[in-house]
């Protein structure tokens, strides 16, 4: 059975839904878009936009040996981790397959937190009874706001909340009232604001009511997706599959383009054996690629010099490029050869046609924060 | 130092001209009289903290083969399309949303993107001298939206729509701030013309594209002279072969590119009695239309739309046109040289869209005037002429949207003489000349050779009199460097 859940949200994005278009994602109902997909994902670029990410799955970790756990879990050594930070890592299947991958912030001596966008938690769950440590599902026990874009340090200035931090840096602050925690975790260079379920109707209200003067947008998933395109970021799921049975090999870190989540001097992390022994023979890489073409061509076939050579994963149309981008797995040998791919001439006629596309580097824009307004 | 080209003028067209020339291995100049580049991309502090354009917020689109070719974006060059289109009345407010927008212009744009292609052809084909005489009365292909020389703005709109609120709508979406008789013949040429959803404004305003071209052209190898007046383009036995500059210096170009207008070019840049009889005469017949006026308000808050009941109405170009007559009789005054009682007037919230104009709670608001002539019939603007344009403008905007003149905290003026002194234009006429029938595609503008090449040999003419100039931003510019390519290999500049 297909268990759908609404975010603590719901009834303020319900309200803006003019498109009333909604779409799953972890079990969560999210607002496709909320007017226009391309002013959207354009106004996390020119102004500020805030997204509701409460879809995240997140899972809390404590225990005198949570540490320990995590450091076998993770591709990265969580002892390494101090309080109010948080670092990016991978989990593998013991075949060397990825499971997921995801942000671990520490809390404290002993308590961890897990952002992921993808759930994994019954082998977690699992995994972390053999250390004695405690797991917590909190995703339904709290709601995320992201707030995205070069005015989104100013909003949050201007509303009482302190924005100094640090990428992958986060902070509890008591908010008129209001326990939110304040995260720099995201992938677009903005802010995330987490809270409790009730209070997440009234953290919204503020914060469109802050960011009016900066003329905050309210972004659905669509227009997210392509900032996701944008900086070149694959997601579980909407892009590839995770390891799901636990000998699984594929995918790997390599094929991902995830390997710079590992730390190869962690040396005690699950699968390492089977990453270093999968690494030198992956034949293929996930790239960026960008389309001669105003029409996206998501999951086609690419060739090169008429050979198959991969196949893109999520295509969309960016409005800040004009143009079709693509994320995509080829072939190593292959990075640097024009590609072609059939896509329809446009929208309304079906016709295929040839276009071409090539592998850019990612991300394909600047980020936002070098976008931000002067002073 | 002897250059393969020099560009007269930095702005959009100029520099991209001068990107593409230079990464094909050519040695370009690009010469600039203002002390940045930019020309008409221009974004200033009009009042502590409140930015504008002051010559215009939207531009048309760059032709996107151009767009990705140039790097724009990946260099920080945003565009920011109007996400709806408003019409406002004391009661009624009528809201245009980006599908009925596209589903509107899909026919003229489609028309315009084919009218680029045909150009970029024309201007990467050279004509061989033996067969230029055969060529010129030769069949040609018809220019794409040629269709639209014997139609009239009135005659479609009329048919599109009964509504008579939704007809003056689409009106003052295709004549933002140009002034021209809707019901003639040939007026729908307008719709090919910037100013109707095209690539719409850019993030930290126009001047940043500029930045991001200036950019761009020097990474690629392009000198950029700022401060550099050009006086006039030399020739030798006939052609090209150098500028000089106001301080009596002078530079040594294979080819000439200049990005000014037809009459400022081969008036100002040349004796004109030293150019051929045929020339100057299709040269001082080419028709000019000031008609621009532009008033930036400083406001303390932004003005309340709530009525229209879409948060990006305020986003939205909003047009004050209560009737499809009130074109024609804009234009009649127009052409007896008197301000127009019901001005056509488009306002834009411009911080809205982009906060970084104005400080944060305050907005900057612009007004985009048509039909306003270049000279008046009692004579020269004066203070108190460019008061009493401000006061009628601002009692119209203050009818529609009522509440904003108690927020105004600074206003400046702009009529086009000032658009002439400052970008060089005749006339004041951004446009580069009056759209219609006679004076569109391969007319204009009709020198007897097909633009962007000119009668004079290495002397190409890019900017706003050539049609690419008016279909696209930095389109002319494109044009004139693929015929400077393929002039150079074809031997006609050797």
């Amino acid at each position: 059975m297909i268990e759908l859940r609404a975010t603590p949200f719901h009834v303020r994005a319900a309200a803006l839904n003019r498109s009333n278009g909604w779409i799953a994602r972890n079990s969560a109902t999210l607002a496709i878009c909320y007017s226009d997909i391309a002013d959207e994902a354009l106004a996390a670029r020119a102004r500020v936009a805030v997204a509701d990410i409460s879809w995240r799955w997140r899972v809390a970790f404590e225990g005198p040996r949570a540490s320990e756990f995590l450091s076998r879990l993770l591709t990265r050594d969580s002892a390494q981790l101090v309080p109010g930070i948080a670092f990016k890592a991978l989990w593998l299947s013991d075949g060397g397959g990825v499971r997921g991958a995801g942000a671990l912030a520490r809390y404290g001596r002993e308590s961890f937190r897990l952002v992921s966008a993808a759930s994994d938690s019954e082998w977690i769950r699992r995994a972390a009874l053999q250390f004695d440590v405690r797991t917590r599902d909190t995703t339904t026990e709290e709601g995320g706001l992201a707030i995205v874009g070069p005015c989104a340090k100013a909003l949050l200035s201007g509303a009482g909340l302190e924005p100094d931090l640090e990428r992958l840096a986060f902070r509890r602050q008591f908010w008129r009232g209001l326990d939110v925690t304040i995260s720099r975790w995201g992938e677009h260079g903005g802010y995330e604001l987490w809270c409790g379920a009730d209070d997440c109707v009234a953290l919204w209200d503020r914060i469109m009511r802050a960011g009016a003067p900066f003329g905050i947008q309210p972004v659905g998933l669509a227009a997210m997706d392509i900032l996701d395109v944008e900086a070149g970021i694959a997601r579980p799921w909407r892009d590839w599959q995770p390891a799901g049975d636990a000998l699984a090999q594929a995918p790997t870190p390599a094929s991902l383009s995830l390997e710079s989540l590992i730390d190869e001097s962690h040396n005690d992390f699950n699968a390492r054996a089977a990453w270093l022994n999968a690494r030198a023979k992956e034949t293929h890489k996930l790239v960026a690629i960008e389309l001669d073409s105003l029409t996206p061509a998501p999951h086609t076939l690419l060739t090169a010099n008429g050979q198959p050579v991969g196949r893109t994963y999520s295509s969309f149309y960016s409005p800040s490029l004009r143009r079709a981008i693509a994320l995509a797995q080829i072939e190593t040998a292959m990075l640097d050869v024009p590609l072609s791919l059939t896509v329809p001439a446009t929208f309304e006629d079906p016709a295929l046609r040839t276009v071409m596309a090539r592998v850019v580097k990612a991300p394909l824009l600047p980020p936002v924060e070098q976008l931000a307004p002067r002073s | 130092m002897r250059y393969d080209v020099c560009i007269v003028g930095a702005g959009p067209e100029g520099l991209a001209a001068s990107i593409l020339l230079a990464r094909s291995g050519m040695k370009v100049i690009v010469a600039e009289r203002a002390t940045h580049p930019g020309g008409r991309c221009t974004t200033r502090e009009f009042h502590p903290g409140f930015r504008a354009s002051p010559f215009g917020d939207e531009l048309a689109p760059i032709p996107a083969p151009l767009f990705w070719s140039l790097g724009l974006a990946q260099a920080g060059a945003l565009f920011l399309p109007a996400p709806a289109s408003v019409a406002v009345w004391p009661d009624r407010v009528d809201v245009l949303g980006p599908q009925e927008c596209e589903a509107l212009d899909r026919t003229t744009h489609g028309m315009r993107d084919a009218a680029l292609v045909h150009a970029e052809a024309q201007a990467r084909t050279p004509i061989p001298r033996y067969l230029r005489f055969l060529r010129h009365r030769a069949a040609q292909a018809p220019w794409p939206g040629a269709e639209l020389g014997d139609t009239s703005l009135a005659e479609r709109f009329l048919t599109t729509t009964a509504d008579p609120r939704r007809q003056a709508h689409l009106m003052a979406r295709a004549l933002e701030g140009r002034s021209t008789d809707p019901f003639l013949s040939g007026s729908a040429l307008h719709l090919l013309a910037p100013g109707r959803g095209g690539s719409g404004t850019v993030a930290g305003g126009l001047s940043k594209l500029a930045d991001t071209l200036a950019d761009t052209a020097r990474a690629a190898g392009v000198e950029i002279r700022c401060g550099a007046d050009v006086v006039e383009i030399r020739r030798k036995r006939g052609r090209v072969c150098g500028v000089s500059f106001a301080d009596g210096n002078d530079l040594a170009a294979r080819s000439v590119i200049s990005t000014f207008d037809v009459k400022r070019t081969f008036l100002s840049f040349f004796q004109w009695n030293t150019l051929p009889e045929e020339l100057t005469r299709a040269v001082s017949t080419f028709r000019f239309c000031g008609s621009t006026a532009r008033v930036l308000l400083a406001l303390n808050a932004a003005p309340d739309l709530s009525r229209a009941g879409a948060p990006e109405a305020l986003r939205a170009p909003i047009h004050i046109a209560p009737d499809i007559q009130d074109f024609a009789f804009a234009h009649a005054a127009w052409r007896a040289n008197t301000i127009p009682k019901h001005l056509p007037i488009t306002v834009r919230v411009v911080s809205a869209a982009d906060p970084s104009l104005a400080p944060t709670g305050a907005a900057t608001m612009t007004l985009t005037i048509g039909s306003v002539p270049n000279r008046l019939f009692d004579g020269a603007w004066t203070h108190e002429k460019r008061g009493q344009l401000r006061n009628h403008a601002i009692a119209r905007v203050e009818q529609m949207l009522p509440g904003t003149l108690a927020r105004i905290q600074a206003i400046q003026v702009i009529v086009p003489p000032d658009i002439e002194e400052e970008l060089t234009v005749t006339e004041g006429d951004l446009w580069g000349g009056e759209i219609a029938a006679d004076q569109m595609f391969d007319l204009r503008p009709g020198l007897g050779e097909r633009s962007p090449r000119t009668p004079i040999k290495g002397l190409y003419l890019a900017g706003p009199s050539t049609t690419a100039g008016v279909l696209g931003t930095c389109a002319s510019g494109a044009m004139a460097a693929y015929a400077v390519q393929a002039d150079m290999k074809s031997g006609r500049l050797s």
